[in-house]
């Protein structure tokens, strides 16, 4: 998107950030409810922030807001070890999006986009939050590598491993099933 | 022959300056080729069903929540000056009334303070 400096009144801040905030929120907190918290409070801390913004990419400030609002509400939760996903040996344990995953498709859903949704959420369970926000950066908004190191706060082959790691599982599992019906 | 790791072709999928020999490999090997398309066939079902709308009503909060913050009054130097200079009336006359209605109040409390240091100074009686 060519916005960067168009977003000002909150009608199209929201437009142009809620969906990829909330889909970095949902791949972070692991489920749907803490993540509608805090898509929540980081859009509004945004928003607020934007007449104190002085120029660089908006887009990196923003999602930068959304990772820190959620390393605070880990240090609230006292999760601290799921911090251990932002360090640069990539272990940790995993956040489960079980509602996400468990989610039944809406009628307006085919059969085969929500067979595909169910395995791509199987896939992304087995990621750790920090690949799945790299994926979500560089699918969903098609962020550079040096703006998803940026936001994460990681080093740019950090980045590329995850990116990476994030793709092969998501391969693995979608041929898995290719595999087991023929 | 040395075939490429995912890190490789994953950089390859978003094209980044440094695959150009990663590229120029997968084009003349099999198995790199059919990693690739795996690959991008994984990112591109990423980006046809991995995006959660965001809930209803949320959008919606925030930009109440918005709104609210910045109908907020505006404090200007002058507007705290006026408060501050309000307030330093309001005790003066405060102290005057007090003075004029409870004209014994003042000796009253200044003797109490007078005992209470004579008796901290004393110290405890052996």
């Amino acid at each position: 998107m060519n916005d960067e400096g168009r977003a000002d009144d909150s009608d199209e801040f929201v437009r142009r950030y809620g969906s990829v905030v909330y889909n970095l929120a949902l791949r972070l907190t692991g489920n749907a409810a803490d993540a509608a918290d805090l898509a929540q409070e980081s859009l509004i801390k945004a928003l607020k922030g934007l007449p104190a913004f002085r120029g660089g990419n908006k887009s990196v400030w923003v999602y930068r807001i959304t990772v820190n609002a959620w390393k605070n509400m880990l240090r609230a939760n006292s999760y601290r070890r799921a911090l251990r996903f932002f360090s640069t040996d990539g272990e940790g344990v995993s956040s489960e999006p079980t509602d996400v995953a468990a989610r039944e498709p809406g009628p307006e859903e085919s059969a085969s986009a929500a067979d595909e949704k169910a395995l791509i959420e199987r896939a992304l369970a087995l990621l750790s939050p920090g690949e799945r926000a790299a994926l979500v950066l560089r699918e969903l908004d098609g962020r550079s590598y040096e703006e998803i190191s940026e936001v994460l706060d990681l080093p740019l082959g950090t980045v590329k491993s995850r990116l990476a790691r994030a793709r092969a599982t998501l391969a693995e599992v979608l041929s898995e099933v290719k595999n087991d019906a023929s | 022959m040395t075939h490429l790791d995912d890190e490789a072709l994953s950089a390859l999928i978003d094209g980044r300056t440094d695959a150009a020999a990663a590229r120029a490999h997968v084009e003349s090997c099999a198995t790199c080729s059919a990693r690739l398309m795996k690959l991008s066939a994984a990112s591109a079902a990423f980006r046809r069903v991995g995006e959660v709308a965001l809930p209803s009503g949320l959008a919606a909060r925030v930009k109440v929540a918005a709104a609210m913050g910045n109908t907020r009054r505006p404090t200007s130097l002058a507007w705290k000056l006026a408060m501050s200079v309000a307030v330093f009336l309001l005790m003066l006359a405060s102290a005057a009334a007090l003075k004029r209605f409870v004209p014994g109040l003042f000796g009253e409390v200044q003797g109490m303070i007078s005992g209470a240091a004579s008796s901290v100074g004393s110290g405890p009686k052996k």
